[in-house]
């Protein structure tokens, strides 16, 4: 909280973020915590996991987990198709770091907004849950949901989801 | 090296000697004492001194002098070691810990550990020479005006310190002034030469490198290795050459032949720092050459030759030999090759990692040269076979470091905490040299601390308790350690009153763990003290039993991959057993299939395949008769819920499929099988952790890249077995039968 | 901060003055400033009475410019001297680059 406040105040900061669509909504997380986009090339599925885990993938050596980011927000699964895509975030705040990937049905750009352009979520009326949302913005007359991946990929929630899937 | 650098290496260092002074005066508390240990401990408060000295860590110098002093007397037989002395050595140990943990600054503002400090040298005092306490105030910091010894030189001994630096030291933060002023606390530098022979033309100068170069000559009583250690953070890329008082002659020799400045100037140089003099010098070579004819005898030393000649006085050439004839092993220059380095571990699990690459690139290979028909190929993959492997065991042999070391930081515990609860308790050590993954042994240090604490606390009696029951009144705590099935098995047992299950049972419902009505097996009930917030404890002591640690001591060897049990006798003592992986890098795997998902079963557990023909189903649970015993197994596809739709990538063999393999597996006396759709055989595998998302997992422990670049999860034996076995004693407890 | 000032008179001769802290630090800034491509003739009179703290990497830089001047067949002045110079050149022995007239090695002070 404090930070945020600190950087709002000593310089207009701004943000870069990397949007992406999935179905019909766009959506942008701080490219801070992206580390890469690649083609969807197939997942191996972990038995018995609950349906936004869709499994892993090998990225050069390491095993990472895929999140539907779609199933995660409350909607369908993603359909797999073409041009679906695989965004890497690293998570830092966990304790050791922590690499996830999402499905995506596209990726779209990188937007830079300075803080002023970044909205507050709003507190209800949102299909998603408030504190997954880190702010709303505006460009090209759409609206991009900003993501807080801390917060939507908690390691530590995503395995109580797990966790209660298997009971 | 960088300024940061070897600040690290010295911190790892002080670490490693301060441990080493620990188990020495644990030794000595035990009674022992003989001149070697004594030299050990004189030699690590020496050097932790003299490298805080070098980095100008004054607080530390201050502090360690005094106690190297004590050391010294000591060591002379000056005094004596008693337990008195002991135990202030055992503070003042610490008190060096805490002042290496904090920088100067701290440790000025830090009253408390400067009225520690204080008192410490006061408890000294008793031991210290009488002119100790004034030696020590005069001694402040290196300074060139103050060069008051701290140990007075009865004999006169020249060395010669020859010193091209590494060009890059001042960029590194190493100023050779520092290394000067550190020599002056020392020794006393008699002469030094500063050559400014080797600097580039104005244009071509570059003022952040070092072109200085050092002839110093120094009377000092410190040993080579003192001398040497001044110099261990520039070693690399400098050229130091440190010739001790009766270096024979053909070192100089050699020295000026193989310094980059003209011999003629250098001879003058050596001429000008007393080492030699003009005259010898001349003699001397002329001699040299002339022994060329007796090649055969020892050459001669240059203290002979001068004191043929009566250059040099007796005394001090037969001191001089008397010094090299105790050292007959070291070396003069720095050529000589340390039995150790010290590698970052980042850059070691680099490797590790890298290799574990290439276990699997090699594996890929493999799979691509066995589909071709080409023999040269099929043979030369199967030798880079054979070499990878090797590259594996031998790199993963690095990571593997001997348990003792954290078993012997228990007796410092054990000591101290034993004299805290007024408990005579003995530390029993077995298999120390069993070798376990350095991560791991990093990352117990803390569930071990919680565990002896707790059994010295709760298990191991009072001493009039001990006897009132009829044992004897030093309790008992083993630290063992031992292999098994793959694993490594640590275990902490007491022999105290053992854990009282009644009690255990009353707390855990008391606290609303449990119900009154649940029906717990012993080991059910054990490990109920694993459970958050649980402390059977009826006071709570400053050792253990704050009701916080016994979880996390679980959730600690969990993640490691391993388990923990408890075993209790009443009366008789408890026995906590962690059993962990061999290593979290590479396991020996045997691969196998079921719909389409690719599996790793750890080969250690593995005790045979068979075919998996005429099972029976007790109560929905499978069993097989294997050769008269009912073995419980699981089918991964029901227990994975595995679908025929999975992806499978591999070749599918039809026939394969239909029919069913089972693995026998055992982990820690139980035995239960695992069924399959395929075998693929044995397969060298890197873990790849699965993350903490997937820990509620049960099964599966991990995963692994085959050859063919899918991914395999790596069973979890003991969980599966769990599953297994669990179900098992249901049916035990229902049909009567083995077991 | 580092001050240094280079002169060049008419007559030929130079005039260094350097007060401050003169260490690794600013000594490749210095170097490239003032001294890479500096003519030094005739005679250099050194002015380094006001350098507060000196580091081998500061003094290199001086006896470099000494033996530059010496190369040169011109001569140096050292005007006024400075604790913290004697210091380091009396622990390294290389203060008879300092003692202006008199270049002889000192034997063990």
């Amino acid at each position: 909280m404090t930070t945020t406040e600190e950087k709002n105040a000593t310089s207009q900061s701004v943000s870069q973020f990397l949007t992406f669509t999935i179905g019909q909504e766009h959506f942008g997380m701080d490219l801070n915590q992206t580390r890469e986009i690649i083609e969807y090339a197939g997942i191996t599925q972990v038995p018995l996991m609950p349906q936004f885990l869709s499994g892993v993938i090998n990225l050069r050596g390491e095993v990472v987990p895929v999140i539907d980011l779609s199933v995660r927000l409350g909607r369908d699964p993603i359909k797999i198709h073409k041009r679906t895509c695989v965004i890497v975030i690293e998570l830092h705040s966990f304790e050791q770091h922590c690499v996830l990937g999402l499905l995506a049905d596209a990726v779209n750009e990188v937007i830079e907004l300075p803080a002023t352009d970044i909205e507050e979520a709003p507190a209800f009326g949102a299909q998603i849950r408030a504190e997954f949302i880190q702010g709303i913005a505006k460009a090209d007359d759409e609206f991009i949901v900003l993501l807080d991946a801390e917060k939507t990929l908690s390691p530590i929630e995503l395995a109580h989801l797990v966790e209660a899937e298997l009971q | 090296m960088s300024l940061d650098a070897a600040l690290q290496t010295f911190f790892v260092e002080a670490q490693e000697h301060l441990e080493s002074m620990e188990s020495v005066l644990l030794q000595m508390d035990e009674g022992e004492c003989d001149s070697e240990m004594l030299n050990n401990i004189f030699r690590s408060a020496h050097t932790i001194k003299g490298s805080a000295g070098i980095f100008g860590l004054n607080h530390i110098v201050e502090f360690t002098h005094v106690v190297e002093n004590i050391l010294d007397r000591a060591r002379e037989n000056e005094i004596t070691i008693e337990a008195k002395l002991i135990d202030v050595l055992f503070k003042c140990r610490d008190h060096i810990q805490a002042l290496v943990k904090c920088t100067p600054e701290e440790a000025l503002s830090d009253i408390q550990l400067k009225d520690t400090g204080t008192e410490l040298h006061a408890l000294l005092a008793p031991w210290a020479a009488e002119d100790l306490n004034t030696v020590h105030e005069k001694e402040t910091l290196p300074n060139i005006e103050n060069q008051n010894q701290p140990v007075t030189l009865d004999k006169n001994k020249y060395w010669h310190i020859s010193l091209r630096l590494s060009k890059d030291c001042l960029q590194n933060g190493m100023d050779p002034l520092s290394f000067i002023k550190f020599l002056s606390t020392i020794g006393e530098i008699k002469h030094i030469k500063t050559l400014a022979d080797n600097f580039p033309d104005l244009a071509s100068f570059n003022p952040e490198l070092l072109y200085f170069a050092y002839e110093i000559s120094l009377q000092s009583e410190a040993s080579l290795e003192t001398i040497e250690n001044t110099f261990m953070f520039v070693q690399d890329g400098s050229d130091i050459n440190i010739l001790p008082p009766e270096t024979e002659l053909g070192r100089y020799i050699e020295l000026i032949e193989q310094l980059p400045e003209d011999n003629q100037r250098l001879g003058e140089i050596l001429i000008d720092c007393g080492a030699l003099t003009a005259n010898s010098l001349q003699q001397a070579l002329n001699q040299q050459s002339s022994d060329i004819t007796n090649q055969f005898d020892e050459k001669p030393k240059l203290g002979e030759v001068l004191s043929e000649n009566n250059t040099v006085s007796k005394e001090v050439i037969s001191a001089a030999l008397d010094k090299q004839s105790k050292n007959p092993n070291k070396t003069i220059d720095n050529t000589s090759t340390n039995k150790q380095i010290r590698v970052d571990s980042d850059r070691l699990d680099l490797l590790i990692n890298l290799i574990g690459e290439l276990v699997i690139n090699q594996q890929r290979i493999d799979i691509l040269a066995n589909k071709t028909t080409n023999t040269p190929l099929i043979e030369a993959v199967g030798d880079f076979e054979g070499f990878t492997e090797q590259i594996r065991d031998a790199a993963l042999s690095l990571r593997m470091v001997p348990i003792g070391g954290i078993f012997q930081r228990f007796k410092r515990v054990v000591r101290d905490t034993a004299q805290e609860l007024n408990k005579e308790i003995e530390l029993v050590i077995e298999g120390a040299d069993t070798e376990l993954d350095r991560l791991m042994v990093e990352k117990l240090g803390d569930p071990l601390t919680h565990i002896v604490r707790n059994a010295m606390d709760h298990g191991i009696e009072a001493v009039d308790q001990r006897i009132e029951a009829g044992k004897s009144a030093q309790g008992q705590l083993k630290l063992s350690a031992y292999h098994e099935a793959g694993h490594i098995v640590i275990a902490i047992s007491d022999n105290g009153r053992g854990i009282d299950k009644e009690r255990v049972r009353a707390k855990a419902i008391d606290k609303g763990i449990i119900h009154e009505d649940n029906v717990l097996t012993d080991n059910e009930l054990y490990q109920l003290i694993f459970h958050p917030g649980f402390s059977t404890a009826e006071a709570v002591t400053s050792i253990s039993g704050r009701g916080v640690g016994m979880d996390v001591v679980k959730r600690n060897v969990e993640s490691l991959q391993g388990s923990i049990e408890i075993d209790s006798a009443s009366g008789k003592g408890s026995t906590f057993k962690i059993r962990l992986p061999l290593t979290l890098a590479i396991i020996d795997g045997f691969h196998v299939e079921s719909k389409g998902t690719h599996f790793i079963i750890p080969q250690a557990t593995i005790i045979e395949c068979i075919d998996l023909v005429a099972h029976v189903d007790i109560e929905g649970r499978h069993c097989i008769n294997l050769r008269g015993d009912m073995i419980p197994y699981l089918a991964m596809n029901e227990i994975f819920n595995l679908a025929e739709s999975q992806p499978s990538t591999a070749l599918t063999d039809d026939k394969a499929q239909q029919r069913a393999e089972l693995v026998i597996v055992q982990f820690g006396g139980n035995i239960a099988g695992i069924a399959v759709d395929k075998l693929n055989g044995e397969i060298q595998t890197v873990v790849k952790p699965l993350g903490p998302i997937f820990k509620p997992l049960k099964g599966i422990g991990g995963s692994s890249l085959l050859g063919s670049g899918e991914i395999a999860f790596i069973l979890d034996i003991p969980q599966l077995i769990e599953l297994a076995i669990g179900s098992e004693i249901q049916i035990n407890s229902n049909q009567e039968s083995q077991r | 901060m580092t001050t240094v000032k280079v002169t060049q008179k008419r007559n030929g001769s130079t005039e260094i003055s350097i007060a401050g802290e003169f260490n690794i630090y600013s000594a490749m800034d210095i170097y490239q400033q003032h001294f890479k491509s500096i003519s030094l003739k005739e005679l250099v009179n050194f002015k380094l009475k006001g350098i507060t703290e000196i580091d081998t990497a500061g003094m290199q830089m001086l006896i470099l410019l000494f033996k530059e001047v010496e190369k040169n067949n011109a001569q140096y002045k050292i005007h006024s001297s400075n604790e913290v110079i004697d210091e380091y050149s009396k622990l390294f022995n290389i203060h008879h680059y300092f003692n202006n007239n008199d270049s002889e090695i000192m034997e063990g002070n």
